[in-house]
């Protein structure tokens, strides 16, 4: 055999054994399961440790982020309903401000290649910046927010045992926040024990049902296991002429870009209503009666909506119980993600 | 010796070079506000003016390369403190060029939050869309149909074709004690009408445009 056959056969090996190793960044604050994808997140650049998560717990919430220290990051992100905003279409702002999009679920974002509707914002540590500073939500200024920080002596303790400086500084908050927000991981749905064939988890002949409608006609764009993609799609929304939304348009003015949004996750779905960029719709089933009868046609519309997406109300019934399944208890009520009373 | 007209002492050793900008209109020095005329003759008071020049380098005359690691210096023309700096070289040697970016190095736009100039605490990033604003120019002229007269020029955006970082290269006299960059904004203006453009704080093709002006605003000076 010649060297170069030996040199094709060990690649092969190469790449046969690392396709199935275990990647898994094992920290005291992230981990996920080995079959994921690998995180888009650059962990080298700012590695998720204790106190980093814990002080960025603290901040993410702490109304001392908004100008009259009226509101923080978990106003509009609630734990126990994914980290969204229930009931509300549009975001809040001080003042009983309203701003001009739904407030996102923070759920698994170490995968996101952007941030946003829009994807206007395009790493995590930027993130923040939108919401401290946007008029209609916090209205300060990052400038704003480290002079208060730097008047409490306790955030500058934390701040030095993180970064080792006590001075505080825009890059360091913004830091912080991305540790905590960061290892938001939610990974332990009915069917996440169901695919890992945990804790005897069976699903019911309806979810079984459901999840092969799921496969069909909505995991092109909501793909396992995030259950989103990284892209952008016009979804068949008609235009709310109060807002005059065009989505990812108004970031890369390409006119192939009208109208089309982030495709959300649907981890923790059951929870984060209302739906859509605008929060349009209240319930779950109001989105699927906008999919099979609602839709808008327009020239950008993503082509796997060109065929008609057409269910039963029987079987509109199944894929919602499927829907449930993504709903992860353990991650809605972790206490490690909650409200700072004493950190633990 | 004198090379470079900095004292050399021994191989090897860190120096530091320093490097004052000038700012000025027409070759004269301008303060904040004051009544200016471009060369389309529209009058105009500048209220801002705050832009970063990064990545300095140097070439000697050999042709080697000596590259000044994360010297990225956020100026404003009406703030003293910002217009001297220090380049720490390695070994000083007769500089026959200077290299430098005026804006932020592309790949740090979207390499998340950074420290010291970068930070973005300095109000140079974008919150809606991000990436650095490179070049900050603000002020007023009856020759805009705006909001009290206001112009308002953000110039940014970091990808490609609109990338508005813009290069620099410059050539050393061996003579200056210190290296002297003099920046003429009123060659902004040279081409530009602001009865037609007044407004660009978005990237995109007219911020690109606006960007490609910025070298042409910048030369060594012996004064």
């Amino acid at each position: 055999m010649s060297k170069k056959w030996i040199y094709i056969l060990l690649t092969g090996l190469l790449l046969f054994t690392t396709a199935f190793t275990v990647i898994k960044i094992k920290e005291n604050y992230f981990d996920y399961p080995d079959y994921w994808p690998v995180p888009v997140y650059d962990f080298k650049k700012n590695p998720v440790t204790k106190d980093g998560f814990q002080l960025g717990r603290k901040l993410f919430y702490d109304p001392i982020l908004s100008r009259d220290s009226s509101i923080s990051c978990a106003s509009c992100h609630l734990q126990a309903t994914g980290f969204t905003h229930v009931d509300h279409d549009l975001s809040h702002g001080i003042e009983g401000r309203i701003g001009t999009r739904n407030s996102l679920a923070l759920i698994n974002l170490a995968w996101n290649e952007s941030f946003m509707w829009d994807g206007g914002v395009n790493h995590i540590d930027m993130q923040a910046l939108q919401p401290i500073t946007n008029p209609d939500e916090m209205d300060s200024s990052l400038l704003e927010v480290v002079d208060k920080l730097n008047d409490i002596p306790e955030y500058r303790t934390l701040f030095y045992e993180v970064f080792n400086d006590s001075i505080i500084t825009g890059q360091h908050t913004l830091k912080a926040l991305s540790q905590f927000t960061i290892s938001l991981n939610s990974y332990n749905s009915k069917y996440d024990k169901y695919i890992r064939k945990e804790d005897h988890v069976t699903f019911s002949q309806q979810e079984l049902s459901g999840l092969e409608l799921f496969k069909i006609n909505c995991s092109s764009c909501h793909k396992e296991p995030l259950f989103t993609s990284t892209e952008f799609k016009n979804n068949g929304l008609s235009i709310d002429p109060t807002l005059n939304d065009y989505g990812r348009y108004r970031v890369t003015r390409d006119p192939l870009d009208s109208l089309k949004f982030r495709v959300p996750t649907l981890r923790n779905i059951q929870f984060t209503a209302p739906y859509m960029h605008d929060g349009r719709f209240e319930s779950l089933r109001e989105v699927l009666d906008h999919y099979t009868t609602g839709m808008e046609y327009s020239k950008t519309l993503a082509p796997e909506l060109n065929n008609k997406i057409e269910l039963t109300s029987n079987q509109k019934t199944d894929l919602l119980v499927f829907l449930k399944t993504l709903s992860d208890f353990e991650f809605l009520y972790n206490k490690k993600y909650s409200f700072p009373r004493t950190f633990n | 010796m004198y090379i470079g007209g900095i004292k050399e002492h021994v191989l090897n050793r860190e120096e530091v070079l320093v490097v004052k900008i000038k700012p000025t209109f027409n070759g004269h020095s301008f303060t904040k506000n004051t009544w200016l005329i471009t060369s389309q003759n529209d009058s105009i008071q500048i209220s801002k003016l705050r832009f970063y020049l990064t990545n300095f380098e140097f070439i000697d005359a050999q042709n080697n390369s000596i590259k000044i690691p994360e010297s990225n210096y956020l100026i404003d023309a009406f703030d003293q403190e910002t217009l001297q700096f220090d380049l720490k070289t390695i070994k000083k040697t007769n500089f026959k060029h200077i290299l430098y970016k005026i804006g932020v190095d592309e790949k740090l736009h979207d390499a998340g939050a950074q420290s010291g100039a970068l930070d973005p605490i300095n109000g140079m990033y974008w919150a809606w869309q991000s990436g650095f604003i490179n070049f900050k120019l603000e002020g007023k002229s009856p020759s805009c149909n705006t909001r009290k007269n206001k112009f308002t020029f953000h110039l940014g955006g970091y990808k490609m074709p609109y990338s508005t970082t813009r290069d620099v290269r410059l050539d050393l006299y061996n003579k200056e004690k210190y290296i002297i960059i003099k920046m003429d904004i009123s060659s902004f203006f040279n081409d530009l009408s602001l009865t037609d453009i007044n407004q660009v704080m978005i990237p995109g093709e007219e911020a690109y445009q606006c960007s490609l002006q910025l070298p042409q605003l910048f030369s060594i000076t012996n004064e």
